[in-house]
């Protein structure tokens, strides 16, 4: 699979589309990385250029493993909500059910819940994959109170390729999961 | 409970999962004879028991059927998708398309997608599909496909078949 013909594969929540990132979805990625307060957690603010970077780097994602990060915008609308999707890099011993909003103003709805429980039972259930876990900061308390929502539940810690600290959340499988 | 089922686009089409409105033109088609590839012609009743196990299918193994939609204009024309019920003997990919709509290449075009997808993503090795023998329109694009036939089987229901094997993600490469 050739970075051009990434699959065209979405998921469809109550409100919300997932769908493989495509190149008009960057201003909105860029938008995100360049705005420190919203993208710390995962290493921001940054340039143009490097939110180009990372926005490659997840379009490969998609050509290496099938897999990867969606961009989820709202169905009714098409506003670019975030991105919410499993990521397996190599650095990471387990795949990831990972998610951002870009704007402060999106939190509160459900949205990012919706959207990462819908990608978890995607991850089990299609995929088959074995485990899915959350790495996330200690201090990110908003992203820990969603793993919660969702059912996971904290089980150790290990190093982000930062140095920092991270807890990892383990996802429930769906035979275990109520929510 | 409600079946994650990836919405899958090509060209001309969507595949998307069925919705309580399908059931209609799902009876249609296995109420006529062009259902008999796929142990039709059903009468309503079971028609819709049909239905309800495609939904259900796609709970409890996270994949399933399709309904084939033309993406420009919103008509359903078929199905494409995989299908792995209990005794089955791996899982397949099978298509069915509704009445009018062959000819056009859809379920050829909807079936590489459907097959890219179980082989990029899913990470499944080469697929099957199962074919009665005779259904020359089903065999024409199996072949299409690249498939070839491997072996005969007989399904849990009694129906003569032959299992038709895909080539690999490696061979198609």
């Amino acid at each position: 699979m050739s970075l051009t013909t990434l699959p065209r594969i979405a998921l469809t929540t109550e409100r919300l589309t997932l769908r493989v990132p495509e190149e008009r979805d960057f201003d909105a990625f860029a938008g995100w990385i360049a705005d420190g307060a919203r993208s710390h957690w995962v290493g921001g603010p940054g340039s143009r250029d490097e939110a180009r970077e990372g926005f490659d780097f997840m379009r490969a994602h998609w050509a290496e493993k099938g897999f990867g990060y969606f961009h989820v915008a709202l169905t009714a609308t098409g506003r670019a909500l975030g991105r919410v999707g499993i990521s397996h890099p190599a650095h990471r011993a387990e795949p990831e059910v990972a998610y951002a909003l870009y704007a402060a103003s999106d939190e509160g709805q459900g949205y990012a819940t919706e959207a990462a429980r819908a990608v978890r039972d995607w991850g089990f259930g299609a995929l088959g994959l074995p485990g899915l876990v959350s790495y996330i900061a200690p201090e990110n308390l908003g992203s820990i109170a969603l793993a919660r929502r969702l059912g996971a539940r904290a089980e150790g810690t290990t190093t982000g390729r930062d140095g920092r600290e991270q807890i990892v959340y383990r996802h429930p499988r769906p035979e275990e999961a109520r929510t | 409970m409600t079946p994650v089922a990836p919405v899958l686009t090509t060209e001309r089409l969507t595949l998307r999962a069925q919705t309580p409105s399908d059931a209609e033109a799902h009876a249609a088609f296995y109420g006529s004879v062009r259902s008999a590839g796929m142990g039709g012609p059903l009468d309503r009743p079971q028609a819709w028991r049909q239905f309800a196990a495609e939904l259900g299918h796609w709970l409890l193994r996270g994949y399933g059927f399709w309904m084939v939609e033309v993406t420009e204009t919103g008509q359903t024309v078929g199905q494409v998708g995989f299908w792995n019920p209990d005794g089955w003997t791996e899982v397949e990919i099978g298509w069915a398309m509704f009445e009018g709509s062959e000819g056009k290449g859809y379920a050829y075009e909807a079936a590489l997608t459907a097959r890219a997808y179980a082989y990029d993503t899913l990470g499944w090795g080469p697929l099957t599909s199962v074919i009665v023998p005779g259904n020359t329109r089903s065999e024409a694009l199996a072949a299409r496909l690249g498939a070839r036939p491997e072996r005969d089987w007989l399904s849990p229901s009694g129906r003569q078949a032959v299992i038709w094997r895909h080539p690999s993600k490696a061979e198609l490469a």
